[in-house]
């Protein structure tokens, strides 16, 4: 045998049905696939499902630490409730709390207004305030229910559950990675293939083009873009597929280099197929391989990649996010709030195993020797 | 005490790689970006300036103005004539004695067109500066003079009551005119600069910093302890954190506002806080529909709970602010007016502005989507995302909209496509004319509000000619009260200046200028 | 090849060309400018400054200006580093870019294909699987957030290295360990995956069939050919980290020229950010004529003509 690969082989079977049936029988690419549909569905279907939302603002919890435990905490409610009714003009004397319930005693010279009850009550942490006032009017004892909030993976600088906004994250990195990419591959792909197959001028053109973007200040295209086209999602696609289908181009265009001399591609040639078909049925499936390998290397840097746009004012905004912005900010806070760091990163590093793993089960499937 | 054991402990030390005693090493938050005092810009290049060159005042540790070059000064009645005494023992690096010419020459430098200096324009109370700047008048013909060697005259268009406070600013320096003459933009070079201050330059490299070396020729070069200051630039707060921390940098400026409850928890008295000269708004467009009406704009900015973002968004490293002018200035015996809804509880502040809003149709039902503007830095984002949840009630959605720090200032500048915008505004120099003269109808280029009261500009002018202090800070104050009663814009907070002091360090005194000129400075064991 | 290789030479100065004639005007479309910096400047002190530097110029003949300028190796006037010229910034700044970026990629081509040929050659084994996850961790973990561990663990908690800083040999190692960890990573798993393809060809097949020591194989044979996609990535990476990275230099604190293109572009300081566009341009431009150069050593099917 040669070095021969034809899509679609003697016995019949395309070579992507052949992959999908190798790609069943290793067991680390079917994890890796459940971990990402998982993934997905989550990020789908989950922000909704969650007790916050991921926009919902807990201004007395900013920056709190995970906890399985539903805060407000045991030593948080008195000072909590002090403070609510710090602006209502009347002398705390005793706070009470018992389990999820507190009562308070209070003093004024003034008359006590019972409607005292809609300071407690526009707190976010109390709910259900009953005022007793007593006789003489100068004194009251107001009751409320605690509420429990669960932040099971901390809050962020603005008192927002970092879970929520993990899978809110999740939703739109995820969404960049696969269209970015595959916008990213295709022109890759395509453009590398073409330029080292036809070679000689044309090959040097298309190359000083992809020099000429390389070294191109890229923030200044993301300012122009943000300028002309305003904000806008698939602006961001857009932008983040032009610059990183570079590497890919030149990445197929040396293996395509490589492959074109082979004599299984000359022999098809001197067979009379076309150039179109070479590209397509000999080149390209050749060089899936390195391909696939790389589009797993590039899927974390356009997730991260976003981050940057959105801090240029291209991509996504306040109050959306995505794990890229998640990181930034946590990698800012990582001193004091580790969990920030954390969370999102462990989301990431989750993600980009899996995708690894189920493109080395991919790149061993297409493998066309492995036939 | 013998000097044979002094090298041998300065050996001893450089050789173990401990910190060289004599060096005072300070972390500056930005780059240098120029030592030419008349093309500086940066407060980075002030501090760095600061040490290298003498005015004719001064500040001293505290920010206090006091003698430099200048011994003594005469004012006239009128407030516009300033006669200068200048010491006859100051020399510059090279020797040169300095004159009343060098500040002549480096007066007229800084107005001359051809210099592009950054900001002359602090300085266009001098009798003639404008039209100098302009290139109408020549240079000759700016108000400083020197009838003799130590004698200098500045003229003034009008009482200037901070004028010894401008005097303290580094385009007020004077420059060597030899070298300056001989070596062009060249001078700045260590090899080819010339100093009159308590420190000569060594060494300048972008981005990463400057190296001074004490001047033998300062006439107070008996009373500077620190022989060596390196200037560290650090563009990443963090850095310099880490660089504190391992014991590599002395000083750090401006701390990442998330990292500062933890320093203030493990070094203490180490972490300083002072509130500091640079003023946070929001400006309101006055263009914008929905805002035109001014008590739409109150209830926006009476629902703003400053306390929150002042403590919890920026952990403390900001103060909340109510005012146009912040505590502090100079000048300004009366005070700010009050504002009537500061001393109100939140809550109550909330239900009115809910009820003002209701009452023109506003509320979470109905809501009308407005735009912010601001800018990518530090805690923006969410400082603009507290904001918007805190409006959302009033029936206020925001949009917001992000752009580098340079788009967004040419947006505000050369658009009115805004309903909001985050600005934040430093004062060039402590007093209250600093924080008002941006709303006169004639600033057009930052007025960002598109504000016109001609009865506000009445009093700005009137104030312009008063040298009477205490009628001038009545005129100020009602002016003051206007901006209040119309709000253009929403004060917020005031920035506390947040620095990292090693305890080895004495004499540095906090204060609202961040003023800490390192000859004040001792280095000790501790 | 000799032909080939002055043809591609001399073909770079119509590339640089363009690459400054697009930088030219997109930079100066980008709303905002060198004094736009917050503190708002009266209209007199702006005429001036715009005099000074000539942008009271029409557009057109500041870009034949500079060019001009440009063609004597004149770079300009940097605007925000009001005292220097952009030539004696970039002088300054990039030995010290080049240095770091250098020995990264040292590293990086040293330890990428040893680690990805002892994944491949023990495929789907213990090893394998713990080049690929340290791989994966590599590539996953942005350097804004390695970098500044690396700096806290070993600079400030265990006090083995400076946190940061220039000027010593060892304020070195953390920041080049930072900028390969990325390059390494990638290079590991793109060679592990060619790696695997070439220890099956034939011609591997063929050599080990006849005998040939197995080391000999590898070296000599599988990897070359496993080089292939590699070196394809390798012109433009070497090209991004010789140039400097801004994330590096910010965290610590080194005075390298990465900082200029990303920190430049912000403070729309035009003339610098141009500096390091015209240096990039010329990385870029080499190494891929290396790289081309590489395939067709690695690869002597591979030729120009």
């Amino acid at each position: 045998m040669t070095d021969t690969v034809v899509a679609g082989t003697a016995d019949g079977r395309s070579l992507w049905a052949t992959a999908i049936l190798r790609l069943r029988r290793n067991r680390a690419a079917v994890a890796s696939l459940v971990v990402i549909v998982v993934l997905a569905l989550a990020a789908m279907a989950g922000p909704p499902l969650l007790p916050h939302g991921y926009s919902d603002v807990y201004r007395e919890f900013v920056r709190v630490s995970p906890s399985l435990r539903p805060y407000p905490m045991a030593d948080q409610i008195e000072p909590a409730a002090a403070a609510t009714l710090r602006r209502a003009h009347v002398e705390v004397t005793d706070i009470v709390v018992s389990g999820r319930e507190v009562s308070i005693k209070v003093n004024s010279d003034r008359e006590i207004d019972p409607r005292l009850a809609r300071y407690v009550d526009r707190s976010d942490i109390f709910s259900g305030a009953r005022v007793e006032v007593s006789d003489d009017g100068r004194s009251a004892v107001i009751t409320a229910d605690v509420v429990s909030l669960y932040f099971v993976m901390g809050t962020d600088a603005n008192g927002r559950d970092l879970l929520a906004r993990i899978l809110v994250s999740l939703r739109i990195s995820m969404l960049i990675g696969v269209l970015a990419t595959v916008v990213a591959l295709t022109i890759g792909v395509i453009y590398g293939a073409t330029a080292g197959f036809i070679g000689g001028r044309l090959d040097a053109v298309m190359m000083r083009f992809v020099d000429v973007l390389y070294a191109l200040p890229y923030i200044f295209f993301v300012i122009l873009l943000v300028v002309f086209f305003g904000q806008n999602l698939v602006l961001m696609f857009l932008a983040v597929g032009a610059v990183e289908w570079l590497d890919m181009a030149r990445i197929v265009r040396g293996q395509t280099l490589s492959l074109r001399r082979r004599e299984f591609v000359q022999a098809a040639e001197a067979l009379g197929a076309s150039s179109l078909a070479l590209i397509r049925r000999h080149i390209i499936p050749n060089t899936l391989g390195t391909v696939v390998i790389y589009m797993t290397l590039l899927v974390p840097k356009v997730i991260l990649l976003e981050s940057f746009l959105s801090f240029l004012g291209l991509g996504v905004q306040e109050p959306l996010s995505s794990l890229g912005v998640l990181i930034a900010d946590g990698a800012n806070n990582m001193r004091s709030a580790g969990y920030m760091l954390f969370w999102p990163a462990a989301a990431m590093v989750v993600l980009l195993f899996a995708l690894n793993f189920l493109g080395d089960g991919l790149r061993d499937a297409l493998d066309p020797k492995d036939r | 005490m013998r000097p044979s054991f002094l090298t041998v402990f300065a050996v001893l030390t450089f050789c173990c790689g401990t910190a060289f005693a004599e060096t005072l090493s300070r972390g500056l938050p930005n780059n240098v970006e120029a030592l030419d005092p008349h093309r500086a810009q940066l407060s980075s290049d002030a501090d760095v300036l600061r040490d290298l060159f003498e005015g004719l005042v001064v500040h001293d540790a505290q920010a206090n103005v006091i003698p430099g070059v200048a011994t003594e000064w005469v004012v006239s009645e009128d407030g516009t004539l300033y006669t200068f005494t200048l010491r006859e023992d100051s020399r510059w690096s090279n020797g040169d004695p300095i004159t009343s010419e060098d500040f002549v020459y480096s007066f007229r430098r800084l107005m001359d067109p051809a210099t592009a200096a950054t900001v002359p324009d602090l300085f266009f109370p001098i009798l003639n500066s404008e039209a100098v700047n302009g290139g109408e008048l020549p240079v000759e013909e700016l108000g400083v003079r020197a009838p003799d060697a130590t004698t200098l005259e500045i003229e003034l268009q009008a009482p200037t009551p901070y004028f010894l406070d401008l005097l303290t600013f580094m385009a007020a320096l004077p420059v060597h005119r030899p070298s300056v003459e001989e070596f062009g933009n060249a001078f700045v070079r260590p090899e080819n600069m010339v100093t009159n201050g308590a420190y000569t330059l060594v060494e300048n490299v972008v981005n990463q910093g400057v190296v001074l070396e004490k001047s033998e020729t300062f006439h107070a070069a008996d009373s500077v302890d620190v022989e060596t200051v390196e200037y560290i630039s650090f563009e990443d707060a963090a850095t310099c954190v880490r660089g504190f921390e391992a014991g590599e940098v002395m000083t750090c400026a401006d701390l990442p506002p998330e990292d500062t409850k933890r320093l203030q928890a493990e070094y203490g008295d180490a972490v300083r806080i002072t509130p500091s000269m640079r003023a946070h708004s929001i400006v309101f467009n006055l263009d914008s529909e929905t805002l035109q009406d001014s008590e739409v704009r109150r209830a926006l900015s009476m629902a703003i709970d400053r306390e929150f973002l002042a403590e919890e968004i920026f952990a403390g490293t900001m103060v909340p602010n109510y005012k146009l002018v912040v505590p502090g200035v100079n000048n300004y015996p009366t005070g700010s007016p009050d504002v009537d809804y500061e001393s109100m509880s939140l809550l109550d502040r909330e239900d009115l502005a809910m009820e003002i809003m209701a009452d023109r149709g506003f509320s979470t039902d109905t809501p009308v989507t407005l735009q912010l503007a601001y800018y990518e830095r530090d805690n923006e984002r969410s400082f603009v995302t507290a904001i918007a949840d805190m409006w959302a009630p009033l029936g206020v959605e925001l949009e917001l909209i992000v752009r580098d720090l340079s788009a967004h200032y040419s947006h505000l500048a050369e658009t009115s496509d805004y309903d909001f915008a985050r600005v934040s505004w430093i004062a060039d120099y402590p007093d209250p004319q600093n924080f008002l003269y941006q709303h006169l109808s004639s600033t057009i280029a930052w007025n960002y509000a598109n504000y016109r009261n001609a009865e506000f500009d009445a009093l700005m002018d009137q104030a312009a000619r008063t040298s009477d202090l205490s009628k001038r800070s009545q005129l100020l104050q009602d002016a003051e009260g206007l901006l209040l009663r119309d709000l253009p814009f929403a004060p917020v907070m005031i920035s506390a200046q947040t620095e990292l002091v090693s305890p080895r360090i004495e004499g540095w005194e906090d204060n609202s200028l961040s003023v800490n000129p390192s000859r004040f400075i001792r280095l000790t064991d501790g | 090849m000799l032909v080939y290789t002055i043809r591609r030479v001399v073909g770079a100065i119509p590339t640089i060309l363009i690459v400054v004639t697009l930088a030219f005007f997109m930079m100066r479309i980008a709303p905002g400018g060198p004094f736009d910096r917050g503190r708002p400047m009266d209209p007199t002190v702006l005429a001036n400054l715009d005099a000074t530097f000539g942008f009271d110029e029409p557009l057109w003949r500041q870009y034949l200006i500079y060019l001009v300028n440009l063609a004597q190796g004149d770079m300009g006037p940097s605007f925000i580093y009001r005292d220097q010229r952009v030539a004696e910034i970039i002088g300054s700044g990039l030995p010290v870019s080049m240095l770091l970026g250098g020995l990264a990629l040292t590293l990086a081509v040293l330890l990428g294909p040893t680690l990805g040929s002892l994944a491949a050659l023990r495929q789907n084994s213990i090893s394998d699987y713990a080049v690929s996850s340290v791989a994966t961790f590599g590539i996953t973990i942005p350097n804004f957030v390695a970098a500044p561990i690396l700096s806290l663990v070993f600079g400030v908690m265990l006090g083995w290295l400076p946190a940061q800083g220039w000027g010593d040999w060892r304020q070195l190692i953390l920041p080049i360990v930072a900028l390969s960890l990325p390059f390494v990573a990638i290079i590991a798993r793109l060679t592990r995956g060619a790696m695997i393809e070439a220890l099956r060809s034939d011609h591997v097949r063929t050599a080990r069939a006849y005998g040939l020591p197995a080391h000999t194989v590898v070296l000599k044979h599988a990897l070359r050919a496993a080089f292939l996609p590699v070196a394809g990535y390798l012109g433009p990476a070497a090209a991004s980290l010789l140039t400097g990275s801004i994330v590096i230099e910010q965290v610590f604190n080194l005075p390298g020229i990465g900082r200029h293109f990303v920190q430049g572009a912000i403070n729309r300081d035009y003339t610098l950010v141009m500096g390091t566009v015209v240096v990039i341009a010329v990385f870029v431009v080499l190494f891929n004529l290396m790289v081309d150069l590489l395939y067709s050593v690695l690869d002597p099917r591979v030729r120009y003509d």
